[in-house]
């Protein structure tokens, strides 16, 4: 087991170089991770670099080294107001041909391109892609396993070798849902079809164009996407427990309902408003596994009652566990206008009334995240529904918009933070580690210069981070700034990289304290 | 003066006469002469080269106009006050230098705390 034996004051932070990446930083290039913190789901270990409307490359930090993905082809004039995210809890989905065994599956839904053999058995880092089935056929266990690929043969509907045996054999017709990810690509300028696609990690290949209609006509300042992917728990949560952990349904399911138990007691009500039920585990009503539900309200407490906006297509049994979890069908679009632009993925359509619109308009040096990593403290004052938006345009101005604060969510301008006096405009870049130091800290670039800050989501404080020793170029918007994690066991050590501005040099800085 | 028995550059003839030797010569006067002087000095001050009256050394403008200039060897360069750009240092990219110190420094530094 690695041992982490950093001394405060002794052993500060120190920034080492690492491979440069394959082109200087152009306008709005823009770099992302997966920010899955390693329990149950292993993230994919590659940092994605879209330094244009053609150019896509991929980091690998356990080499060093960078590689060319290809064009995504991307409509539109690259610039500011382009952004990335990585959504890890997208990939292909569909369901199982008959046949399946405890360790074999073939899948029946076809993949959005064809794989050779093995190529599902190596993500870059040695270890398959993980796929989670869902048993949940009339007849079936109504159990939901994730598993890990081990081989599997050629073409788009693949038989898989999974590593371990399931606890059941996956009835004909039984889920798939590969936990490979997907990166969503948004072009700028003015937006015309195929100025937002995704590049699908499994197979490696670009989607075709991407719903826009309901979007802004022109994009030209800084952008952020943010993903409310399921995979996105609490520091010290597994992947696929949500923010509650796995929760024993309380009592009998109604249409729209489900009652939990041994809940927080602390739990507020309609804390996961916006948020999504998923049902685990249903033994009893198979059929009712894997169903996802909007939450529209929730009441408090241990035995708090959730109620999902749309009617279960089977109510899940007074036995059944679920979860509760990001909506994992939204992406929303934070730019300069006051308006939140929410990105519906199954339905592949844009809309702009699911979330409320802030009260300001943002500018250059926007950022947003959401603190998911956090633990909630004891007041319940920082939550996992809360988006940190810097609003940037030359300001220090911290917008918080709470995902639950009502149907819409609820925006509080201007909120104070510790530290508060440092301007953000054009080169401010930020990174949030939900996965280290209690999913506490989001690291900031400043303005395209050598010097680092972070901002502590929990507590609300900004405070200087490592300064980095080698000059920048001149300052660009987009987003440059990525994390990677050293995991073994429960040591886990993250990584911040920096693309330097307008050049190619990259470098690394251990988030050891 | 044009000396057109002797083969001189031709001129355009202003006044000529004969002299005791039998040639025809120009005249021109004195400030004709100076007028040609001071073209050629004003052409030799554009040169890029000029001789330190104190030292007798020679001066020499490199690059007035940019572009890439090459030089042969240099023996010493006692003092560079700025160093604006430099790429590389045999054939190996200058910076690395500063790299390399840099992955050092973390390695030296802060390697060591994670075992």
């Amino acid at each position: 087991m690695t041992t982490l034996a950093f001394k405060d004051v002794i052993d500060s932070p120190l920034w080492r170089p690492t491979s440069p990446a394959p082109a200087a930083k152009a306008a709005a290039g823009c770099c992302i991770n997966d920010a899955r913190n390693g329990n149950v789901e292993t993230p994919f270990p590659f940092s994605f670099f879209l330094d244009s409307a053609t150019a896509l490359y991929a980091y690998l930090p356990h080499n060093d080294e960078w590689l060319t993905l290809g064009s995504p082809a991307l409509a539109g004039t690259f610039g500011a107001g382009a952004a990335v995210c990585f959504d890890p809890s997208q990939g292909p989905r569909g369901t199982i041909a008959a046949g399946a065994t405890t360790t074999t599956i073939t899948l029946t839904t076809a993949l959005p391109a064809a794989v050779g053999v093995n190529q599902l058995a190596n993500m870059g880092n040695g270890l398959g892609f993980q796929v989670r089935v869902v048993d949940n056929v009339a007849g079936g266990s109504g159990k939901t396993e994730i598993k890990r690929v081990i081989a599997n043969t050629a073409g788009t509907t693949p038989t898989l070798t999974l590593d371990s045996a399931l606890s059941f054999t996956p009835g004909t017709g039984a889920a798939y849902e590969f936990r490979s990810g997907r990166l969503f690509m948004l072009s700028s300028g003015t937006l015309a079809s195929g100025a937002f696609k995704f590049y699908d990690v499994l197979t490696n290949s670009f989607s075709a164009s991407l719903a826009i209609t309901n979007l802004p006509a022109s994009l030209a300042t800084d952008s952020t996407l943010l993903p409310l992917s399921e995979s996105f728990v609490p520091s010290t949560a597994n992947v696929g427990e949500g923010f509650l952990g796995l929760i024993a349904s309380g009592a009998a399911s109604t249409t729209t309902t489900v009652t939990g138990s041994a809940l927080p007691a602390g739990l507020a009500a309609n804390e996961y408003r916006n948020f999504q039920v998923r049902i685990v585990t249903d033994t009893a009503n198979p059929t009712a596994t894997g169903q996802r539900r909007r939450i529209v309200s929730h009441t408090a407490g241990a035995s708090a009652v959730f109620t999902v906006g749309t009617a279960w297509t089977v109510s899940p049994s007074a036995t059944a566990v679920f979860v509760v979890e990001n909506d994992d069908d939204k992406i929303l679009l934070f730019t300069a206008a006051t308006t939140v632009y929410n990105y519906n993925i199954s339905a592949n359509t844009w809309d702009t009334t699911t979330w409320a619109a802030a009260g300001t308009a943002a500018g250059a040096g926007l950022s947003a995240f959401q603190s998911f990593g956090v633990t909630v403290d004891a007041q319940r004052n920082a939550r996992h529904s809360f988006v940190h938006r810097f609003r940037g345009a030359a300001s220090n101005t911290l917008d918080v918009f709470d995902l639950a604060g009502s149907a819409t969510g609820a925006w509080t301008a201007a909120a104070a933070y510790g530290g508060q006096a440092t301007t953000f405009t054009t080169g401010q870049h930020w990174a949030y580690d939900p996965v280290t130091a209690g999913g506490r800290y989001a690291y900031a670039q400043i303005n395209g210069t050598q010097r680092f800050a972070r901002y502590d989501a929990l507590n609300r404080v900004l405070e200087p981070w490592c300064y980095l020793r080698y000059p920048q170029g001149t300052a660009l918007v987009g987003n440059t700034l990525h994390l990677a994690y050293a995991i073994d066991g429960t040591t886990k050590l993250g990584f911040l990289f920096c693309v330097v501005e307008s050049g190619a040099n990259q470098f690394a800085c251990a988030l050891q304290r | 003066v044009s000396d057109y028995a002797n083969g001189g550059t031709e001129a355009k003839p202003i006044e000529t006469a004969i002299q005791a030797d039998g040639h025809h010569r120009q005249v021109v006067t004195i400030g004709d002469v100076g007028a040609t002087l001071e073209l050629l000095l004003g052409a030799l001050a554009s040169l890029p080269l000029a001789v330190d009256p104190s030292t007798g050394r020679l001066r020499v403008v490199l690059d007035a106009t940019g572009g890439a200039q090459t030089l042969g060897t240099i023996t010493t360069v006692a003092t560079v006050t700025t160093l604006a750009n430099m790429a590389q240092v045999g054939g190996v990219a200058a910076n690395s230098a500063v790299l390399d110190q840099m992955t050092a420094a973390w390695a030296g530094a802060l390697r060591g705390r994670i075992t």
